[in-house]
C-alpha cells in the first residue's frame, strides 16, 4: 500500500508488511515519553534506597531502607504509631481521666459525659446495636420467618427505663463487663396446660398475683411476690406490659411452658455476651458504654427509685421514650 | 528478502523478531523475574508465619518497647509447652491454632458460600480499623488458613476478630435473615444453611488433608490420629449453621495481644 | 515478506467464525450476570432466598463469565484469526483450533455449573474446582502450542507485534494458572491451596494481578496493535515505541502483585515492591496507548464515519485512564483508602468496560465483516451500540469512584472529639444510591450487548442468504 512508504509525515515505515497493508513507521517514540521512562527507572531506584524493598540484606532479613529524609526508617507499624498519637493528642484529655474514673464518677462529670454521649454512638452500633437496636430502641423479631419461640426482641430495650437487671450505672456497667444469660426454667413437666393458660392470661393482663397459682407455682420465687421482677436475676417485671419476649396470650404460654435459656430445645433465648472475656473492648471502652446506655434516658440515679411509667407496649414505650433522650444527646 | 532491511531497532531485537523460538525463550524468563523475587523469599525470610523445620518461624522476633523477645510459644499454640494439650481444651489467648472439626466444616461453608467475596479477614495497621475491628492481623494468624480467606473487599465489615462479639443466638437469627436483626443490611439471607447437615466424612477427608499439606501443614501433635476418628462424631447431627457459627466464634481470639509490642517486624 | 502477496492462503477461519459468536453471545451473558449481582447490592431481596442465586456464589460467576467466557473466546478468536494472518499461513493445527473451541466452552459449562452450585476454591479468579483447573491447563496449552507453532511457520520474516503480547501472554498465564492452582483434593468438589495464608496470598495476587496484567491487558494490547492499524488503514506510529511497551511492559506488569497486599500482614518490603514498579508501569502504559492514538494521526476525520474506529479508540483512552487510576491506587496513602471499597470496583471496570470491552467490540465487528465477507446489516446500530457502551460504563465507573471515595471517608472519618465519627451501617445504607446508579449503568452496557447480538445475527444471515457460510471465501 502507498500509505506505508511515504506517510503523513513523510516519515518511512520498518518495510516489513503484514497482511497486505500492515506495517510500522519509524517514527521515534516522543521526548517526553523516554525521558518519562527513564524518570520511571529511577523512581524506582530511589523508592528502592527510602524504602524497604529489597529482601535479602546482610542481616538475613531485608532491607529496610534509608527512609525519607529526617523521618527514619519507614515501616507500617512506625505509620500507626504517629497516626494514633495525633489521635491521642485530641482525645487523650478524656481518655486519659476515663481511665481512673469508676462509671459513677465519670457520669458526675458533664464535661466527661457529654464526652461520651458523642464518642460512644460509633462504639455501641458497632458492637451492640446488632441486638439492642440503633440508639437502644431494639430489634423486634419479624414472626413470619421466624419459629414462635423467636419471636419478641432480640435483646431488651436500653432506652426506657424497664431493667432487668436494674438501671443503675453499677449494674449496667456489671452487665456489660461480665455478660448475662437470665434463666427461667420451663414449666412444661410442672403446670398443666390449664395452670398456664391461667397464668398466661393473668400475666398478659398484667396482674399476675391476680391468680394465686403465680405464688402457689412458684413465679414469684423470681419475679417477686409483686410480680415486679427482681434485679437481681434480671426476672422481668410481669406489671409493666413491657414485653421482652412476646407479649401475646400465645407469646407468654410459649414463655412460660418452656422458659428462657432452661435448656429446652424450645426455651427463649437470652445471651448477653460476656465483653471482657471477648477481649474487644477495652476496660475504657466499656466503662464508656455503661455511660452512654445510661444516658439513652432509662438511666436510674443510684438513690431514689424512679416512679414506674406505665407504658402501654415495648414497641411504643421504646419509640415514646427514644423521642426525647437521643434527640437530647446531639 | 527481508535480510537486506534497514533494522530500525538493534540488531538482536530483530534477530528476535525472526525467530519464533528465541522470543518465546526470552519472554519465559523475562516475565519470570518479578514472580520469583516477590514470593520465594517469603518462605525463608522470618515475619512470614513459615513454620520451617526448626519451628523459630525463621527466627521471628516479635519485641515490646524495651526489646524484650515474645516467646513464638505464646503466640502460635505448641501442645507439647503449652499447659493445655489438645484442641479441646485450648483457651482463647493460648496462641493460634488450627481449626477443630467443626469449625472446618464451617469454613468450608465460607468459602462455598463466597463470604469472601464481601467481607475481608485482614485488619491494616491503620487506627480506625483498631478502634473498629481490633489489634491489626498478624502473619500467624492465618497460617493454617490453607486458601487463605482476607478477601479484597468489605461490602461488609471485616470479620477477622468477629470471635465472641455475638451470642451464637444471635448468629442463628442474623445469618438466617440479617435484615430482621439489620434493617440496613444488604447480605443474603443463608437461613437454608440451617437445613442441611454437616458431611462428617468430608471433614475427616479435609483433616487428613491440613496434615499432608507441603507448606504449613497442621502437626500431627494436634491432629492426632485420636481426634481425626472422633471428628466424625463431633460434627454428628450438626446443621452447616451450627458450623459456621463455630467458625465465626473462633476468629481472632487466638493470640493475647500486649500493649506497645511490634508484631509484625 | 512479500510472500503475502505471492499465491493468497486459503485461512482456517471456520473456528473463528464461531469463537467469534461464542464471544458475543458470552458478552451479553457475562453483562447481565453483571447487573444482576449489582442489583442484588442495591435491592438484597433480589437473592430470593434461592442458595443457587445467592450474591456469594454470584459474583464469581460473573467474574468467571466476562473474564474467562467473553474475554477468553475474544481473545482466541482474534488469537487465530491474526497470527495466520499476519503470519500468511494456515493454522498450524486445525483440528487442535476446534480442540480449543470445544473445550473452552466445556469449560465455561462447567463453570455455570459449578460456581452456583457453590464449589468454590475460594480464590478470587481461580474459583473453578481443580478438575476444572486441569481442563483449562490443557486447552491452554493446546492453544498456546497451535498459536506458538503457527508462529513458527508463518510466510513473513519478522513476527507482528500482536503475537509478541499474545506469546507473552501465553507464557505468563501459563506459570500462573499452574502455580496457582496447586492444590490438594478432598473430593470431586473441594480442594484447599498447598499454600497458607501469607504465602499463599502472595501467589494468589501474583496470579490476580498479572491475570489482568497479561491476559485483560496484554492480550488485549495483541488485539490493538492488529486492528487499530487494520481498521484506519494507517500504519502503527512507531516501531520503536512497540517495541519499548512490549519488553517494558513484559518485564515489569509481573512485579505489581504485591499491590494488593499494602498494609496487609506480609512484610513491609513485598508491598513497597509492588507500589514502586506500580507507579513506574503509567510510562509503559500510556506508551501503548500512544502508539494506538497516533496512529490515527492525520486520519482523525475517519472517526466521524467509522463506528468501528470509535469503538476502537475509545479504548485505548479508557485503557490510558485505567492504567492512571491503578498506578494512583497503588500509592500507599491512597491505597490505604481505596483498598476494600468500591473505588477498586471502579477501577476495575474502567479497564474492563472501557478498554477490554470497547476493544472487544471494535475487533468483533471488524471480524464479523471480513468472516462473512459481508457489511453490517446496519451502521447505524453499531453507532447506538457505541454511544449505549460509552453511557452505560461512564455512569458505572463514576458511581463507584464516588461511592468507593466515600466509603474510605466514612470508614476513617474522627470526629472533633477524636473519635469515629460513622458507624459501618451507615456507610452500607450511604451507598444504596450508588449501587442503583451502578445497576442502571450496567443495564445499560447490557443493553447495548443485546444490540450487538442483533446487529450480528441479521449480518450473517443476510451473508448466507447471499451464499451458504462455508461457502464464503475464508480470506477476505
Ligand atoms: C448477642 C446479642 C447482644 C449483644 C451483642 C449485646 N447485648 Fe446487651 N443484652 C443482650 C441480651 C439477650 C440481654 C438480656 C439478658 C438477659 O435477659 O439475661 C442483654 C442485656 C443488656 C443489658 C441489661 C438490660 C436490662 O434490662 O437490665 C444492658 C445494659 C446491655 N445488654 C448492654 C449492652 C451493651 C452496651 C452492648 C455492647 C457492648 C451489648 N449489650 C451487646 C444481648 C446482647
Ligand atoms: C428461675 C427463675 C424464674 C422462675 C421460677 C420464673 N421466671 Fe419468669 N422469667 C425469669 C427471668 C430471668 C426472665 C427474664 C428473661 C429475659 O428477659 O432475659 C423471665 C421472664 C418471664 C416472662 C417474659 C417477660 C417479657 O418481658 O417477655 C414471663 C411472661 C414470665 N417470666 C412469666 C413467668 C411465670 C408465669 C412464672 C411461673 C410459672 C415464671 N415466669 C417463673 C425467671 C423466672
Ligand atoms: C452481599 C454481600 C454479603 C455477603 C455475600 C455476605 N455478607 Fe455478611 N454482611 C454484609 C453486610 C452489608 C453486613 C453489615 C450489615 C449487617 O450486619 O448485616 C454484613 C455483616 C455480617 C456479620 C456481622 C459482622 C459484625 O461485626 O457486625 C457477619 C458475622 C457476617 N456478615 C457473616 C457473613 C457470612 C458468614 C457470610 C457467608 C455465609 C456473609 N456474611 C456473606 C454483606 C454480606
Ligand atoms: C454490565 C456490565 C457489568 C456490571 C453491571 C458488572 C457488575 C459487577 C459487580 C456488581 C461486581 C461486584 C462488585 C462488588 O463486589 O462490589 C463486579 C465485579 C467484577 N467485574 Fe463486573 N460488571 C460488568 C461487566 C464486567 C466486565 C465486562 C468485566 C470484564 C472483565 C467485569 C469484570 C469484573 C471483575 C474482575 C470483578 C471483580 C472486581 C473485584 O473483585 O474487585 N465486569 N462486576
Ligand atoms: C499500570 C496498570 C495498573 C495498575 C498499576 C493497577 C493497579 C491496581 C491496584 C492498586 C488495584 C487495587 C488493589 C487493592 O487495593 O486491592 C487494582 C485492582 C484491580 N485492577 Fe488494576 N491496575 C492497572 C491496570 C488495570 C487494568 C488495565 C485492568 C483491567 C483490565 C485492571 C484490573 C484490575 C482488577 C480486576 C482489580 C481488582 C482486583 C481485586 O479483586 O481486588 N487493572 N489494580
Ligand atoms: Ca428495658
Ligand atoms: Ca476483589
Ligand atoms: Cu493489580
Amino acid at each position: 500500500m502507498s500509505d506505508n512508504h511515504n506517510s503523513a509525515g513523510g516519515v518511512p515505515t520498518t518495510g516489513h508488511v503484514w497482511d497486505d497493508d500492515l506495517g510500522d513507521f519509524v517514527n521515534q517514540p516522543p521526548k517526553w515519553w523516554m525521558l518519562g521512562l527513564t524518570a520511571s527507572i529511577l523512581w524506582v531506584v530511589v523508592y528502592w534506597v527510602l524504602y524497604p524493598s529489597i529482601p535479602f540484606s546482610t542481616s538475613g532479613d531485608f532491607t529496610k531502607g534509608i527512609g525519607l529524609p529526617g523521618t527514619g526508617q519507614w515501616t507500617a507499624i512506625k505509620e500507626l504509631e504517629a497516626d494514633t498519637a495525633d489521635l491521642d493528642a485530641v482525645r487523650g484529655q478524656y481518655e486519659d481521666q476515663l481511665k481512673n474514673l469508676s462509671p459513677e464518677a465519670i457520669l458526675a462529670d458533664a464535661k466527661l459525659t457529654g464526652y461520651i454521649e458523642r464518642s460512644g454512638k460509633v462504639l455501641f452500633a458497632d458492637n451492640c446495636a446488632g441486638c439492642h437496636g440503633q440508639n437502644g430502641k431494639g430489634t423486634m423479631q419479624v414472626g413470619v420467618k421466624f419459629k414462635q419461640q423467636e419471636q419478641g426482641y432480640m435483646a431488651p430495650i436500653l432506652l426506657d427505663d424497664d431493667w432487668l437487671y436494674g438501671g443503675e450505672i453499677a449494674n449496667i456497667h456489671e452487665t456489660i463487663v461480665g455478660g448475662r444469660q437470665g434463666m427461667m426454667i420451663a414449666h412444661k413437666d410442672i403446670l398443666s396446660a390449664a395452670e398456664i393458660q391461667t397464668l398466661a392470661e393473668a400475666v398478659v393482663k398484667g396482674q399476675p398475683t391476680s391468680t394465686p397459682l403465680f405464688a402457689e407455682k412458684g413465679c414469684t420465687g423470681c419475679h417477686g411476690a409483686d410480680g415486679k421482677g427482681m434485679a437481681a436475676m434480671g426476672s422481668a417485671n410481669l406489671t409493666d406490659k413491657v414485653w421482652r419476649f412476646d407479649g401475646s396470650l400465645a407469646g407468654v404460654i410459649q414463655t412460660i411452658t418452656y422458659g428462657v435459656n432452661s435448656g429446652d430445645p424450645k426455651a427463649r433465648i437470652a445471651v448477653m455476651p460476656n465483653f471482657t472475656a471477648a477481649g474487644k473492648l477495652s476496660e475504657t471502652e466499656i466503662k464508656k458504654l455503661a455511660v452512654y446506655v445510661y444516658k439513652f434516658g432509662g438511666g436510674k440515679p443510684a438513690v431514689a427509685a424512679v416512679p414506674e411509667v406505665a407504658a402501654t407496649s415495648g414497641v411504643a414505650a421504646g419509640s415514646e421514650v427514644a423521642a426525647a433522650p437521643v434527640a437530647a444527646a446531639h | 528478502m527481508s535480510d537486506h532491511d534497514k533494522i530500525y531497532s538493534t540488531k538482536f531485537q530483530d534477530k528476535i523478531e525472526r525467530n519464533t523460538l528465541l522470543m518465546f525463550v526470552l519472554t519465559a524468563i523475562a516475565v519470570a523475574f518479578g514472580g520469583i523475587v516477590e514470593i520465594v523469599p517469603l518462605f525463608y525470610l522470618p515475619n512470614t508465619a513459615m513454620a520451617g523445620g526448626d519451628g523459630t518461624y525463621n527466627n521471628t522476633q516479635h519485641k515490646d518497647k524495651q526489646g524484650n523477645v515474645i516467646p513464638m510459644s505464646k503466640i502460635v499454640w505448641n501442645p507439647e509447652t503449652s499447659t493445655h494439650k489438645t484442641l479441646a481444651d485450648w483457651q482463647p489467648g493460648d496462641g493460634v491454632r488450627p481449626y477443630t472439626a467443626l469449625e472446618t466444616a464451617g469454613r468450608y461453608v465460607f468459602i462455598r458460600e463466597g463470604c469472601y467475596a464481601c467481607h475481608s479477614q485482614m485488619i491494616r495497621p491503620f487506627r480506625d480499623e483498631k478502634d473498629r475491628y481490633g489489634h491489626y492481623s498478624i502473619a500467624e494468624e492465618s497460617m493454617y488458613d490453607h486458601t487463605y480467606q482476607w478477601g479484597s473487599k468489605r461490602t461488609g465489615p471485616d470479620l477477622a476478630r468477629l470471635g465472641g462479639k455475638y451470642s451464637d443466638e444471635w448468629h442463628r437469627k442474623h445469618l438466617k435473615y440479617p435484615r430482621d436483626v439489620v434493617p440496613e443490611s444488604v447480605m443474603p439471607n443463608f437461613f437454608f444453611l440451617d437445613n442441611a447437615m454437616v458431611d462428617g466424612d468430608k471433614v475427616v477427608k479435609t483433616l487428613t488433608v491440613m496434615t499432608k499439606m507441603p507448606f504449613n501443614p497442621v502437626p500431627k501433635s494436634i491432629y492426632t490420629a485420636e481426634y481425626i476418628a472422633g471428628a466424625k462424631a463431633e460434627v454428628a447431627n450438626k446443621t452447616e449453621l451450627d458450623a459456621l457459627i463455630a467458625y465465626l466464634q473462633g476468629l481472632g481470639n487466638h493470640v493475647k495481644f500486649e500493649e506497645g509490642v511490634n508484631y509484625r517486624d | 515478506m512479500e510472500a503475502t502477496q505471492a499465491t493468497p492462503v486459503k485461512y482456517d477461519m471456520d473456528v473463528v467464525r464461531w469463537f467469534t459468536i461464542a464471544a458475543i453471545v458470552y458478552a451479553v451473558v457475562g453483562t447481565l450476570i453483571g447487573v444482576y449481582v449489582a442489583s442484588e447490592l442495591a435491592w438484597p431481596f433480589l437473592n430470593f432466598d434461592i442458595p443457587e442465586l445467592t450474591f456469594g456464589r454470584l459474583r464469581p460467576l460473573h467474574t468467571n463469565a466476562v473474564i474467562f467466557a467473553f474475554g477468553g473466546c475474544v481473545l482466541m478468536a482474534t488469537g487465530y484469526y491474526i497470527v495466520q494472518r499476519t503470519g500468511a499461513t494456515k493454522l498450524w493445527s486445525n483440528q487442535l483450533a476446534w480442540f480449543t473451541f470445544i473445550g473452552w466452552n466445556l469449560i465455561i459449562v462447567s463453570a455455570v455449573i459449578t460456581l452456583p452450585l457453590g464449589l468454590s476454591q475460594g480464590k478470587e479468579y481461580a474459583e473453578l474446582p481443580w478438575w476444572c483447573d486441569i481442563m483449562i491447563a490443557v486447552v491452554w496449552l493446546a492453544y498456546g502450542l497451535n498459536y506458538i507453532m503457527t508462529v513458527a511457520i508463518r510466510k513473513t520474516s519478522h513476527i507482528y507485534v500482536s503475537a509478541w503480547f499474545t506469546m507473552g501472554m501465553i507464557v505468563m498465564i501459563t506459570y500462573l494458572h499452574v502455580v496457582n492452582s496447586l492444590a490438594i483434593p478432598v473430593d470431586w468438589a473441594t480442594s484447599y491451596s498447598v499454600f497458607s495464608g501469607v504465602q499463599d496470598a502472595m501467589v494468589q495476587w501474583w496470579w490476580g494481578h498479572n491475570a489482568v496484567g497479561f491476559y485483560l491487558t496484554g492480550g488485549f494490547l495483541g488485539i490493538m496493535y492488529y486492528f487499530i492499524p487494520k481498521q484506519s488503514g494507517r500504519p502503527i506510529f512507531s516501531y520503536r515505541l512497540s517495541v519499548l511497551h512490549f519488553w517494558t511492559l513484559t518485564f515489569g506488569y509481573v512485579w505489581l502483585g504485591a499491590h494488593h497486599l499494602q498494609y496487609t500482614a506480609l512484610p513491609d518490603w513485598t508491598g513497597s515492591l509492588g507500589a514502586a514498579v506500580s507507579l513506574a508501569m503509567i510510562i509503559p502504559s500510556w506508551g501503548g496507548a500512544m502508539n494506538g492514538m497516533m496512529t490515527l494521526s492525520g486520519a482523525w476525520d475517519k472517526l466521524r464515519t467509522d463506528y468501528i474506529l470509535r469503538f476502537l479508540v475509545t479504548a485505548m483512552a479508557f485503557y490510558a485512564m485505567s492504567t492512571f487510576d491503578g498506578p494512583v491506587m497503588a500509592i500507599k496513602t491512597v491505597n490505604a483508602l481505596s483498598h476494600y471499597t468500591d473505588w477498586t470496583v471502579g477501577h476495575v471496570h474502567a479497564g474492563a468496560l472501557g478498554w477490554m470491552s470497547m476493544i472487544s467490540f471494535g475487533a468483533l465487528y471488524h471480524m464479523v465483516k471480513k468472516l462473512w465477507n459481508t457489511e453490517m446489516y446496519s451502521e447505524r446500530l453499531v453507532n447506538v451500540h457505541f454511544w449505549v457502551a460509552l453511557i452505560g460504563a461512564v455512569t458505572y465507573v463514576v458511581a463507584m469512584w464516588v461511592s468507593g471515595i466515600m466509603q474510605g471517608l466514612m470508614w476513617r472519618d474522627y470526629d472533633e472529639y477524636g473519635t469515629l465519627t460513622y458507624t459501618f451501617v451507615e456507610s452500607v445504607s450511604a451507598m444504596h444510591p450508588y449501587y442503583v446508579m451502578r445497576a442502571v449503568g450496567g443495564l445499560i452496557f447490557n443493553i447495548g450487548t443485546w444490540i450487538m447480538l442483533f446487529n450480528v445475527v441479521m449480518t450473517i444471515r443476510q451473508a448466507s442468504a447471499v451464499r451458504g457460510v462455508n461457502a464464503v471465501p475464508a480470506q477476505a
